[in-house]
């Protein structure tokens, strides 16, 4: 009895130890790193002509004023060369870490910034709140603008840089001295004024206009950058400074036409229901918040924000009104909300939560961002090239959303749960209007521009624009035909930015 | 030694509806199988975000029911072979969101008596370590604000010791570690379940037609988030402390056949709901094996 008392307390040690052991393996595994590891951007083209391409903000070269570039051959050139040698080839293990992260693309990267910036400020203030310029509620309209901004800044900016660096025709530091230990890939790209420079500041400007409070982190993280750029052996400081002084000057341009787009008054509570005449809808028929408590509606004028692309062309894919509530087409549509409702699949419910990106996340138009970034890192675009997709892409979607919202005050549609109370969500009830849908909108602007740029992928990409406004029905929040005059509207204004890129000399 | 196995069971049918309590002091004793199907329904209106307690006019009150199936089954003298499967639904009394209805998660464990030392009149001491492996039984929603779990495989490790006086009266003491793995969310990526240490102080009367218990048992999460935006639920660190207590009596008329209550509290708590629960259960003993070494 004793000895098989004796064998049960070895074998149930043993098996303590294996669970211990196996416990410490799986934590092994479980590690998810924070930050998204790229690879370091090798472009597949120098893109020589870009200095030529159309800008958005129509950027005079000339009223951009640059340090000049002292010569090969100066004293202080020849400093700063000898700064290089010594911080490439005694590079630590934390500044090789740094600049491989920025290796990958300072627009990829400062794109990454924004998005978890929206996401951060994503959170609706509490009801009443009176508003705060220094936590702005980055929701989908916000974000969008957030993004355009920043991809405008950032391209405007490349483009001139990329003019100045062909006037300037400085070769690399590396291509100069043989001594300084190269970390990012050699090019033929002149090197003044560093790209890196020109983005991390005009983007920190930018951001730090979206987000005040953010200043201090934004500076550290646009010194990381251009530090980065010496220690990779990739910039001098006067490359740096050049870049930061250019930068900045196109942010200014940028944050200019922010300030007069007419945002700031997109959130009057009180002015929307008479530009939109809310009172001659039946209030039976009316809109109404199905929070609690009750919240006034999401920047009700931010339909009558000033689009990038052609006004008058974008307004005329205005969608026309939905079905009144009491026709035959209403009601079938609300019973296809109520039955997909009542019987939803897990498909159904993964799809409307993958694309639902709703409070503290970087939002649909965020998503879209995603979804570029990875294209244009598989494509191996130059940092020029890759500003323009995310310019084209995110004027677009901003636009969209714009009209997406005109037609929301316009016509001021109830969300199904409201017409039909035991409709159940898969995802949160967005406190707007129904008709169009944002998602269908903004994913239908995106894709189509996007599919236009990587044809290849075209198929692809608008499937996933498609998925992305069903899943707004599968969710229970959108009848069908908010998704479909979403995407036809999105889809327009796609077209619009098709036709500016068919136009800006980068084809 | 009758009455040692009609109290195991007990506790679990009360109390693994979620997870908890699957292990208790007692041994089954070779061959005997047993059975429970059992009842819960929780539900509150107040949850902790971090540690301070708010309510949501949005979700109102959240209630959860379970129906569990438990087995346990002494393959010897010395080892347990212990297994859970709730359905488990949850719904909101306000706003909108979806109720949430599917078989939840798969237990099993093995539980060994690794010590035991009888002091005769004093009472007896035995010490006994587990091994649990948890799965989801189906592809369940884990990350909404209505969900019936966190969906992740866990390993569990426990450690027991129970001291019984004579008389009938026990103090059970068991700690544990809860490994949870990660888990790809709907929003298409994978994230981070934190694990949790667990503990549990039990005293309570056995006798062989009537149980009594009271407990309590603390959770802590390793890691983890606090609720927030666009925090996925299931990556939240959950805390709790909570207390309860479980009644058993078998039906005389019927031989081997029990029923159960219990209730539980939730005293204070990190990200989760300030919960109550009450239990009813029936249980039926099957004697698998003859062996008159029991």
């Amino acid at each position: 009895m004793k000895s098989s008392n004796k064998a049960y307390v070895f074998k149930w040690k043993a098996a303590i130890m294996l669970i211990v052991t196996f416990s410490f393996l799986q934590s092994c595994d479980e590690d998810i790193p924070s930050i998204k590891s790229l690879p370091i951007l090798a472009p597949t083209k120098v893109d020589e002509t870009a200095g030529n391409w159309k800008t958005v903000l129509n950027i005079n070269a000339s009223s951009i004023s640059l340090p000049t570039a002292e010569a090969i051959s100066s004293a202080a050139y020849q400093a700063e060369l000898a700064e290089l040698v010594s911080l490439s080839t005694n590079r630590t293990a934390s500044q090789t870490n740094t600049a491989n992260y920025w290796a990958a693309g300072a627009v990829v990267r400062w794109n990454e910034i924004a998005r978890a910036l929206v996401a951060k400020y994503n959170i609706a203030p509490i009801v009443g709140a009176p508003a705060n310029p220094n936590k702005p509620f980055s929701n989908p309209p916000f974000a969008a603008r957030a993004y355009a901004l920043l991809s405008v800044a950032q391209y405007d900016a490349l483009v001139t840089t990329w003019k100045f660096k062909y006037q300037t025709n400085r070769p690399t530091p590396a291509s100069t001295n043989g001594s300084i230990k190269l970390l990012t890939p050699e090019t033929t790209l002149p090197s003044f004024p560093s790209e890196h420079a020109v983005v991390a500041e005009a983007s920190r400007k930018v951001l730090e206009f979206l987000f005040p409070a953010e200043k201090e982190y934004l500076q550290k993280l646009a010194d990381e950058n251009k530090n980065s750029r010496k220690w990779a052996g990739a910039n001098t400081q006067s490359d740096l400074d050049a870049g930061t002084s250019l930068g900045s000057q196109v942010a200014t341009l940028a944050i200019n036409r922010a300030k007069t787009d007419r945002m700031s008054q997109a959130g009057s509570q009180t002015t929307f229901i008479d530009y939109f005449n809310i009172a001659r809808i039946a209030e039976s028929e009316r809109w109404t918040s199905l929070e609690l408590p009750y919240r006034p509606p999401m920047l009700p004028l931010y339909g009558k924000v000033k689009p990038w692309y052609d006004s008058l062309s974008a307004f005329a894919a205005l969608p026309p009104a939905p079905p009144s509530l009491s026709s035959a087409e209403f009601k079938n549509a609300l019973q296809e909300v109520r039955t997909i409702a009542d019987n939803r699949t897990r498909e159904q419910w993964r799809i409307a939560d993958f694309w639902a990106d709703g409070a503290g996340t970087f939002t649909p138009p965020g998503h879209w961002n995603l979804i570029a970034q990875d294209l244009i890192i598989d494509a191996k675009w130059s940092e020029v090239r890759s500003a323009r997709v995310f310019s084209l892409m995110n004027r677009a979607v901003m636009d969209a959303g714009i009209l997406c919202w005109y037609a929301k005050y316009q016509y001021y549609l109830p969300r199904p749960s409201q017409v039909d109370p035991a409709i159940k969500t898969a995802t949160g009830i967005p406190n707007f209007p129904a008709y169009t849908s944002g998602h269908a909108s903004f994913s239908a602007a995106a894709a189509t521009l996007l599919a236009y740029l990587f044809p290849s992928k075209a198929s692809q990409l608008l499937n996933q624009a498609d998925e992305a406004a069903l899943s707004r029905l599968y969710g229970g929040i959108h009848y069908r035909f908010d998704n479909d005059r979403g995407k036809e509207c999105g889809a327009k204004i796609g077209q619009l930015a098709v036709a500016w890129a068919q136009a800006d000399g980068a084809n | 030694m009758q009455f040692k196995i009609t109290i195991g069971f007990v506790l679990m049918v009360v109390l693994s509806a979620q997870g908890q309590g699957m292990i208790d002091g007692f041994m089954r004793g070779r061959g005997n199988l047993t059975t429970a199907l059992s009842y819960s329904t929780e539900s509150y209106d107040t949850y902790y975000v971090k540690d301070s307690a708010v309510n949501n006019p949005n979700l109102g009150t959240i209630s959860t029911t379970s129906v569990n199936l438990f087995a346990a089954f002494g393959a010897t003298k010395y080892l347990d072979v212990v297994i859970g499967l709730p359905f488990v639904s949850a719904n909101a009394s306000q706003g909108y969101w979806s109720t949430q209805s599917a078989l939840q998660d798969f237990s099993i464990y093995l539980k060994g008596r690794v010590y035991e030392k009888d002091f005769g009149a004093l009472g007896k001491l035995s010490a006994m370590a587990a091994a649990g492996y948890i799965m989801p039984a189906s592809n369940y929603v884990p990350d909404a604000p209505v969900a019936i779990g966190h969906r992740s495989k866990n390993l569990e490790g426990r450690l027991l010791i129970q001291y019984r006086l004579p008389f009938g009266l026990f103090l059970m003491t068991q700690g544990g570690y809860i490994q949870r793995g990660n888990i790809t969310i709907d929003r298409g990526y994978e994230v981070s379940v934190p694990d949790a240490w667990d503990y549990v102080v039990r005293v309570g009367g056995s006798y062989k037609i009537f149980y009594a218990d009271a407990w309590l048992n603390i959770q802590r999460a390793r890691s983890g988030t606090n609720i927030g935006a666009g925090i996925a639920f299931p990556t939240n660190a959950v805390s709790y402390q909570r207390a309860g207590f479980t009644l058993y009596s078998s039906v005389p008329p019927i031989k081997n056949l029990g029923v159960s209550a219990g209730m539980s509290f939730t005293l204070s708590g990190e990200n989760i709901g300030k919960a109550t629960r009450i239990s009813i259960g029936i249980v039926y003993n099957v004697p698998v094996i003859k062996d008159k070494n029991n």
